[in-house]
């Protein structure tokens, strides 16, 4: 009788052992597919983002030739290119959200700029950069919010109960979100 | 057998084998493909959502096509889609009041905005009314849905017939040498066993007819080249967008964040939520959205069919088994000694005899067994009756009976698919119809059950769906910013922090025996309030001849009078704070703060009823008066279609009303000013509100409302001269008589 009784523990005892690995394996699959898609939201952002820095020395040149004595905000878009350039390999994704928000505002006064000279306006390498530059800033907006999206995931299961302890042990943290303009957040709280 | 015959079936056999071995091959070769998923990619190419729909369903429409093109055009500002809280199954569509030029749709994409117009009531339809009641319409519906889809692409080159026309005349070519085979046949067997009238050539077209028939049956379409490459694009969008846990619980209304992100999500099947909500009718009653255990989940339902015993009673089903054993035990006893399993006779008659015999053996037989079946599952169905508690996931009609031909079929048994959590696969009980009424899908429903025959015989509702309740109410007109819904004689309305006061303001209305306001009836239900119905029509803009008439012209000044006049004591005690659009100085009294035809209640002509105190507040008569009279006059410029009549009308009217409500001097003197300042306060509003969350004042902003009450205060202030003449000219007896004819030539619609 008291053997059957330790068997029938001990048979429990694998029992919710196997169940407890089962779960604790899918858990870490899961945070790893969640960080996956972090990482790949991520390249997302990083390939337009650079696609931007790409078209940015293209545009200053074409302003420059209707433009030429405009050289304090074209400095400042150069500037602000070579700052997100240079943050681009800073680990913080914060850092690096602030540098390509200044580069968006610098870029912003330049075509607010761009509106004072009609012929630059008129201008057909001009005008192709500027759609050019509007597309790429629209799909930066929507990988951005994929990007946040898939770091909200992310942050959840590490942060909630009982995948936390997973995430401890397999060494997942919280990702930071990248931030939108103060301006451009709330253009998009008023819509949703 | 003899050889012959053998011979002849054979080469029958034979011919129709090889045709239908045939025609499996060549379903088998145009099997549309299922082509290899490119890298995952947020990348969208610029194919619409319903074709991207067909091409990652391996070529085949779904309802995903009809509900991905809703969201498209929702994306695309054709539709506006609107959640008043945290349940996206009280979701809104709106048309929007300016949508964008219409000429780009395609046909499929008209198709579904004119099902939404055609629902929208002032506009506005709830997501959840979408859905078909008729199962004859949704299918047509759907079908011209389907063949629109599929035009477009075909004409992209993305999608083609899976049989071509060569296929089609190949195979109709093999049946008319299937059909000469089966003639020759026949005549062969009618030439050696000389039967009269053998039907040779009749056999043959038969053949042919049936053949050509399925082969000219549409299989569907299949994947082209070009079809295949989109399609990989696309099933790489789908893998991304899996990837994104998030992007399976958006809610429709997120459309407005996510663009067409969201739809091509639908159209992937990657948006599980926003699936479940939309229902254009396209519910597959097969595979049933469930809500059971608060998680969404699919149910497949199997609805059972041919057999006599689903469905029915044991009363029923006795009496049945009885005659068929009774019947069987007659053939076999009749005929069973006569049964000769190895008939040798050479007398033909004699092989006929044995034959016939042998085959009402075997039908006595088939009967003996089947009643003894019957019998003993239909008292065994007894003893294992279940209880089963679960959500109604499907409700139609299963069996009818025939009343004679004027009278309409009365059905006595419906299908009943519940989900008792137990699975994710269940068949359909038989319900009998006089419970049928009584539940809807989405119902939590507990039921006893005999599990044989499928019948219910208990049934009692438990818990009722979100969707009934929405369309259990009637969704009142008016207001615009609320969703007002009516029970009876009374309205159920959302309330905010300022409804305390706005309580205070109606119970002294009501104690002052002012009775065109509504009373409060109940205050206790949590987030809503309940007041009285004041019966009558409310107009929305550009608005009804009865409101745009003088005589409501002049009982709106009327009543508003009446009502300040009843407010005025009560505005010196009251709290100057709490209310939701701060007090305004001096006050004088409680200011209705909306005083417009649409929260104004007529009958026939005359305005009886002042409804929506939500904008109440303390503050100078003037602020009313001007906002009123800028609505009613109305001060519009002409650009505005809710508006009407040239400012010389305009300036008469306002005359009229400033008149009937009894303005001093003073007040008529800085009318125009005020309703300007007016115009501008309610547009800071307006941002005041979106800025805080407010979603519905959002979506007027996002229509430019706004901008229409700037440009009538700019209007305003340009034609204040006139304006000013007419308020300060002696009184015109004429005026009434030229705003009577006005407002009586209006017809509804001419705007």
């Amino acid at each position: 009788m008291e053997t059957g009784s330790i068997i029938g523990a001990a048979g429990l005892f694998c029992l919710a052992a196997v169940l407890m690995i089962g779960w604790a394996l899918s858990a870490y699959n899961r945070l790893v597919r969640q960080r996956n898609q972090v990482q790949a939201s991520w390249a997302q952002i990083d390939v337009q983002l650079k696609r931007r820095y790409d078209l940015v020395p293209n545009l200053v040149e074409t302003v420059k030739g209707y433009a030429a004595h405009e050289r304090g905000t074209l400095e400042a878009v150069l500037a602000a290119r070579t700052g997100a350039m240079a943050a681009a390999v800073a680990p913080e994704v914060s850092v690096r959200a602030g540098a390509e928000n200044v580069l968006t505002q610098t870029l912003g006064r330049l075509f607010a700029l761009a509106e004072a000279y009609p012929d630059l306006k008129a201008n057909q390498n001009f005008a192709a950069l500027h759609s050019e530059l509007t597309r790429t800033e629209d799909k930066i907006a929507y990988a951005r919010q994929f990007y946040n999206s898939a770091v909200q995931t992310l942050n959840t299961s590490v942060q909630s109960v009982p995948t936390n302890l997973i995430a401890g042990l397999g060494g997942f943290r919280s990702t930071d979100y990248f931030e939108a303009l103060d301006g451009e957040r709330a253009a998009v709280q008023v819509r949703s | 057998m003899d050889s012959r015959l053998f011979l002849d079936l054979v080469a029958t056999a034979v011919a129709l084998g090889a045709w239908f071995g045939a025609y499996g091959l060549v379903r088998g070769f145009t099997r549309p493909a299922s082509p290899t998923p490119a890298p995952a990619t947020m990348e969208l190419g610029t194919e619409p959502p319903a074709v991207v729909s067909l091409l990652v369903n391996r070529w085949s429409v779904t309802e995903d096509a009809a509900e991905s093109t809703l969201l498209d055009l929702a994306a695309r500002g054709f539709l506006e889609l609107r959640q008043p809280d945290d349940d996206p199954m009280r979701t809104t569509l709106h048309l929007p009041p300016s949508p964008p030029d219409d000429s780009g749709l395609r046909p499929y994409e008209r198709h579904v905005r004119d099902r939404v117009r055609g629902l929208a009531v002032d506009g506005v339809v709830p997501l959840t009314a979408l859905s078909f009641r008729d199962a004859a319409q949704a299918k047509a519906w759907n079908r011209r849905l389907r063949s629109q889809v599929v035009a477009d692409a075909r004409a992209a080159g993305l999608s083609r017939r899976r049989f071509g026309p060569a296929v089609t005349s190949l195979m109709t070519a093999a049946a008319g040498v299937v059909a000469v085979v089966v003639v020759v046949v026949l005549w062969h067997y009618s030439s050696w066993h000389s039967t009269e009238g053998n039907p040779v050539v009749g056999g043959g077209i038969v053949v042919f007819g049936v053949l050509t028939a399925i082969a000219g049956l549409s299989p569907g379409e299949r994947d082209t080249p070009l079809g295949r490459q989109v399609a990989a694009h696309w099933l790489g969008v789908r893998d991304w967008l899996r990837g994104h846990e998030q992007f399976d619980e958006l809610p429709p209304a997120s459309v407005a964040i996510w663009d067409r992100y969201l739809s091509y999500g639908a159209a992937v099947g990657a948006t599980r939520l926003t699936s479940t909500v939309l229902d254009l009718g396209m519910g597959n009653r097969k595979l049933v959205w469930s809500s059971l255990g608060g998680t969404w989940h699919r149910v497949r339902v199997r609805y059972p069919r041919f057999s006599a015993r689903y469905g029915q009673t044991l009363p029923k089903l006795l009496p049945r088994a009885a005659i068929s054993i009774a019947v069987g035990g007659f053939l076999l006893k009749v005929f069973g000694p006569d049964f000769d399993l190895v008939p040798n006779s050479a007398d033909q008659a004699e092989q006929i005899f044995t034959m016939v015999t042998a085959g009402v053996v075997v039908v006595g037989l088939v009967l003996l067994v089947s009643g003894g079946h019957t019998l003993v599952r239909g008292v065994a169905d007894l003893v294992t009756e279940r209880t089963v508690t679960g959500e109604v996931l499907w409700l139609e009609v299963w069996r009818t009976t025939n009343q004679g031909e004027d009278r309409p079929a009365r059905p006595w048994l419906h299908y009943l698919a519940v989900d008792d959590g137990t699975g994710d696969r269940t068949t359909a009980w038989g319900l009998p119809s006089q419970w049928a009424g009584d539940c809807r899908d989405g119902d939590v429903v507990t039921i006893r059950v005999r599990p044989w025959t499928r019948r219910v015989v208990a049934f009692a509702v438990v818990g009722h769906s979100r969707s009934r309740r929405l369309v259990e109410r009637e969704i009142l007109t008016g207001g615009g910013v609320n969703e007002v819904v009516r029970i009876g004689d009374t309205v159920r309305r959302p309330t905010g922090p300022w409804s305390a006061r706005v309580h205070e303001l109606l119970r002294h209305l009501a104690a002052q025996g002012f009775a065109a306001a509504p009373r409060v009836r109940d205050t206790s239900e949590p987030g809503f309030e309940l007041l009285d119905f004041l019966p009558g029509e409310v107009s929305n803009y550009p608005p009804t001849p009865a409101a745009a008439s003088v005589e409501a012209l002049e009982s709106a000044a009327a009543l508003l009078r009446a009502y300040h006049d009843a407010t005025a004591e009560y505005a010196r005690r009251a709290p100057r704070d709490g209310w939701q659009v701060a007090a305004t100085e001096p006050v004088e009294v409680i200011c209705h703060g909306d005083y417009a035809p649409h929260n104004c209640v007529l009958d026939g002509n005359r305005v009886v009823g002042i409804i929506d105190f939500d904008h109440a507040q303390p503050g100078p008569r003037i602020w009313d008066v001007a906002y009123a009279a800028y609505r009613w006059v109305p001060m519009t410029a002409p650009e505005n279609t809710d508006g009407f009549g040239t400012v010389e009308e305009q300036a008469a009217r306002l005359r009229t009303f400033c008149d009937r409500y009894g303005l001093d001097d003073s007040a008529r003197a800085d009318l125009i000013d005020v309703t300007v300042a007016r115009l501008h306060a309610l547009v800071d509003f307006m941002h005041a509100q979106a800025a805080a969350g407010n979603a519905a004042f959002a979506g007027h902003l996002a229509d430019g409302h706004h901008l229409q009450y700037l440009n009538d205060a700019r209007y305003v202030r340009a034609q204040r001269l006139v304006f000013e003449r007419a308020l300060r000219r002696g009184r015109s007896g004429d005026l009434r008589d030229e705003g009577r004819r006005r407002g009586e030539d209006r017809q509804p619609g001419h705007h």
